[in-house]
């Protein structure tokens, strides 16, 4: 059976009673439904539509005209599955509606996909009823036929199809654009596009002044164009833009179609697993307008943690569709696979249940479909943080080339940052055979099928690294299985192939560029508020005066106030000649706490303190000073101070150096790494060794009290070099 | 729909390219169709015909082969295989191509390798027996390990048949192909009519579960029997041929790019 749409708004009543009525002669064996869609006319008049049972009048307000709106509300509203769609302006001639109705059960029964039909232009002396009025009679009318671009006189569809792409784009307002995007995304996705022959089913179109001449409708097909020309994406969110959706279409309605993304879950029993997926979760939410459902698969959880589980994804009340399922097996590739199967959207979007996904990971990743219609999937860049610790890493991604998958080293792609079309992961399939690196297989398959998975050019995931962590607990597995997985495609190539993969990977093994390169107080935000161990820095040289002054309070004063608030130390932040000394509180849990600390310390240094990563400090703080490359090329030496692990000791050595003079310009204050950890030293410029050597070496005696010992390019105690040597 | 046939002998690899040249077209999920160690002939006529195989479900009106010229009678082959097909073009008027069938093929899915790479779409592997006519016997055995994406357009018996032609060529007389279980003949009613316009005759042989030939999918590791190793001829795909150099020709590194190696 099927529904026939009318959609319109401002348009004469005549019209649509011609055009429905010439319609309304096919039987009600085939159409059962007649609808005729109001968009927000701005007379509310209703049209006054003949005595068809079939025929029912239904009103949408709607600020703005938009035909893909009128048309998308009208197929969530008919009671078929099987959809015409035609013109308030269009007649059917009677003779075509047994050729209609044939074609129409052809599209019924699934053979084809989007038919359409061209119409042809009667003359602007023939009204509307005189023309319906000699086509009852039989005659055949005049015309002009219209050449083919024009895709939405008369056409037919099913209704799985048209939720399958995502209907007609809303973004497309008032007329015109709409029908030739959606036949021409119909055919993108696999579907068959066809003309009803002309001299077989034939439409007239009736002539009325044009509606495209003012400048506002002139606008608005202007920037339809833009949007048909600029978007090459195939499969589009069902969004309503321009009415009320809530109020006439229902959201029970708006349900049952398909989501655009599933987020994709599996997830197994371990310690914090309930306070982790919320935060996955909750991490998605705004993205896309919420157009997404989340699918999770429980796989291996007892009973109690099953339980637990469900009753913390319940508590989740924002989600429009959220579904638990439990896998009958503890294996992932088994539970993705199930996911995979249980989809509804157009795009499976990866996610591990401890991640949080960045607020661009989904507009991202469908980014890449919009550049180019023609592409399976997406990656992006990942940031790893540890939970505890708060350290983090970027990784960026590497393009995903099968030489690259198969022969390229460091990280290259992340399951957890990838998208993928639904249609693509159920004709690949995750390895079930392989419980840890079915990921990797299953990119380097995708590649080795010609399956085009670009990178997004950002980062898009936070992966949190925790003590029970799968890529921790699993890494040996993981490493094996990934071996596995590389070995077996080999061994199905030839020795030319493999030897040029080799070369290839070589040429292009390189790390794709992020835009997104969030600061550490942008990441911080987006962590959980108990994360990490954290210090809080402060430049000391923008702590008060350094003397005595009328007004504010001096660098001491300021420096007691925030040993009141917490205990700190004066350091460097890294290793180096003369690198800034900051004071650095002690490492304190959680970004909770360390945020009312730093608001604390801003109120009494009037600064913003700097939030590092206690652990994070500790490896960049680690690395031991170049001499080498503070000695440079000449053959030198200098003399250094003894060891100070107090940095307070070493700077109150390098004050007793008179400031200003020769001396004091030629020390230096090093920080450096020794294998007792972290130490400061005071230590001259490099200079050439001789005679000077040693009477620089009592001026800084009697100056500091402290012997200074020469040292080689090395760093270690050496002898300065004879005066002989250097003449010669 | 335009075809654009690319074969690396580098690489070993044979690459078709699909592109939408009419509305009627509609696009399947991957553009190009990709043969793993399979160094097939790009210029015969059995290149047109198993590409019309494999996207007959695809193409729409028009179906154009760069880069080659079709001869009458593919051309009309092609028409019966894709009804819809009112253009075939680029077409010789005065050629005739018909096979010299030479060879019968007996093309089955391999047995299953050592390692084997998992997924409906990429595991296919295949080995025939060419049959020599006069002697009934197997004149010219191959075997070869082809993996192809191929199976993301179309189904394993019309992957089979496309691999037939193209590793047979226009020698090929009668292509034997296994039919699955419950799978009805009449779905390939329009191939087995549009190879017999070239005098190739398809037969679609039922095999029931379980009984297919066991074909070695790999380079046999103890020596095969002398009468028959005589016969042995290595096939592009056989993984234990010679290593050569990795050529750098222009062709051979713009192939590997548009393959996204």
């Amino acid at each position: 059976m099927l529904s026939l749409i009318i959609p319109f708004r401002d348009w004469p009543a005549e019209r649509i009673i011609a055009c429905a009525e010439s319609f309304s002669r096919l039987g009600s064996d085939v159409l059962s439904e007649i609808l005729v869609v109001d968009f927000g006319s701005l007379s509310r008049a209703p049209v006054a539509l003949p005595g068809d049972r079939r025929m029912r009048l239904v009103r949408l307000e709607a600020s703005t005209w938009s035909l893909s709106e009128a048309i998308n509300a009208g197929v969530l509203l008919a009671r078929n599955d099987l959809i015409a769609k035609t013109d308030a302006d269009i007649l059917i001639d009677p003779a075509a509606l047994p050729a209609f109705a044939m074609e129409a059960r052809r599209i019924g029964l699934g053979d084809g996909g989007l038919l359409l039909t061209q119409a042809i232009d009667l003359p602007p002396r023939l009204a509307p009823a005189a023309a319906r009025d000699l086509l009852a009679a039989g005659a055949a009318l005049d015309g002009v036929l219209r050449p083919k671009w024009g895709q939405g006189g008369l056409t037919l569809f099913r209704r799985a199809d048209w939720a399958a792409i995502g209907g007609f784009d809303t973004r497309f307002t008032g007329w015109g654009g709409e029908d030739n995007d959606f036949a021409e995304r119909f055919r993108q996705s696999g579907r068959r596009v066809e003309w009803i022959p002309r001299d077989q089913v034939r439409i007239y179109h009736l002539a009325h002044p044009p509606t495209h001449a003012s400048a506002h409708v002139a606008g608005q097909r202007s920037r339809n164009r833009a949007i048909a020309r600029s978007d090459r994406s195939v499969l589009r969110q069902l969004a309503f833009r321009h009415s009320n959706a809530e109020s006439l279409v229902a959201p029970h309605l708006l349900k049952r179609q398909h989501p655009h993304v599933t987020i994709a879950i599996a997830t197994a029993s371990r310690p914090g697993r309930d306070r982790m997926i919320g935060e996955a979760i909750q991490s998605f939410r705004g993205q896309i307008d919420n157009d997404f459902e989340v699918v999770v698969v429980d796989n291996g959880s007892d009973d109690q943690a099953h339980l637990s589980l469900r009753a913390t994804l319940q508590a989740i009340a924002w989600l429009p569709s959220l579904r638990l399922e439990r896998a009958a097996q503890a294996s992932i590739p088994a539970a993705r696979n199930q996911i995979t199967g249980l989809a509804r959207g157009r795009y499976i979007c990866v996610a591990d249940d401890d991640d949080i996904a960045l607020p661009n990971r989904l507009a991202d990743h469908l980014g890449c479909f919009e550049a180019d219609g023609a592409v399976h999937g997406s990656h992006g860049g990942w940031i790893d943080f540890d939970e505890d610790t708060g350290q983090i890493e970027r990784n960026a991604g590497r393009e995903r080339r099968l030489a690259v998958l198969l022969k390229g080293r460091g990280k290259i792609t992340a399951h957890p940052a990838s998208l993928y079309r639904t249609d693509v992961l159920r004709a690949l399939g995750y390895d079930e055979s392989l419980d840890l690196g079915s990921d990797l297989d299953l990119a380097i398959r995708s590649a080795a099928m010609g399956l085009r998975v670009p990178h997004t050019g950002s980062y898009v995931v936070l992966r949190r690294f925790h003590a029970a962590n799968v890529t921790i607990t699993g890494q040996g597995n993981q490493t094996l299985n990934g071996r596995r997985a590389r070995n077996r495609l080999e061994a199905a190539f030839n020795p030319q192939l493999r030897a040029c993969l080799l070369e290839l990977a070589e040429a292009s093994d390189s790390e794709q560029p992020c835009r997104n390169h969030l600061s550490l107080e942008q990441l911080t935000d987006m962590m959980p508020d108990y994360a990490g161990e954290w210090r809080l820095a402060l430049p000391i040289d923008q702590l008060g005066s350094s003397v005595e002054a009328e007004s504010g309070p001096s660098r001491l004063q300021v420096l007691e106030s925030l040993l009141a608030l917490t205990d700190g130390d004066m350091l460097t932040l890294e290793g180096g000649v003369n690198q800034p000394v900051v004071f650095c509180s002690q490492p304190v849990k959680g970004l909770r706490a360390a945020r009312r600390l730093a608001e604390a310390m801003s109120a009494v240094a009037g600064h913003r303190p700097e939030l590092l990563a206690a652990a994070q400090w500790q490896a960049d703080r680690a690395r031991p000073f170049d001499w080498r490359g503070y000695f440079g090329d000449q053959p030198s030496c200098a003399l250094r101070s003894p060891r100070f692990e107090d940095l307070a000791e070493a700077l109150g050595l390098l004050t007793g150096v008179a400031p200003g003079s020769l001396l004091h310009k030629l020390t230096a204050l090093v920080s450096d790494h020794d294998d007792a950890g972290p130490c400061y030293y005071v230590t001259t410029a490099p200079i050439l060794a001789g005679n000077e050597v040693e009477l620089l070496r009592l001026a800084l005696l009697a100056k500091t009290g402290l012997s200074f010992s020469p040292i080689g390019p090395d760093g270690r105690p050496g002898n300065p070099l004879p005066v002989g040597d250097r003449h010669h | 729909m335009r075809f654009v046939v690319t074969v690396d002998a580098d690489t070993r690899c044979t690459a078709i390219d699909i592109a939408g040249n009419c509305f009627t077209d509609t696009l399947p999920l991957v553009q190009r169709v990709i043969f793993y160690n399979a160094e097939f002939n790009d210029a015969g006529p059995e290149m047109a015909l198993a590409a019309a195989v494999l996207t007959r479900r695809y193409c729409g009106e028009l179906f154009e082969m760069v880069g080659l010229k079709l001869p009458i009678d593919v051309a009309e082959a092609i028409r019966t295989l894709i009804p819809r097909a009112t253009g075939v073009f680029p077409v010789d008027g005065t050629d005739c191509a018909l096979s010299t069938g030479e060879q019968s093929i007996v093309f089955i899915e391999a047995s299953q390798p050592r390692l084997p790479v998992p997924g409906p779409v990429l595991q296919i592997e295949w080995s025939g027996d060419f049959v020599d006519p006069a002697t009934r016997r197997c004149g010219d055995f191959r075997y070869g390990r082809y993996l192809t994406n191929a199976a993301l357009l179309a189904d394993h018996v019309e992957v089979s048949i496309a691999i037939g032609l193209l590793e047979a060529g226009m020698k090929c007389g009668r292509p034997h192909v296994p039919l699955p279980r419950g799978v009805p003949s009449a779905r390939y009613a329009e191939i087995v009519a549009a190879l017999r316009l070239v005098a190739i005759d398809l037969h679609l042989v039922a095999t029931p579960d379980g009984q297919q030939k066991e074909m070695p999918s790999e380079a046999p590791t103890e020596p095969a029997p002398a009468s028959r190793a005589r016969k042995l001829r290595r096939t592009p795909g056989t993984p234990s041929a010679p290593a050569v150099p990795v050529g750098t020709t222009a062709a051979g590194a713009a192939f590997r790019r548009a393959l996204s190696l």
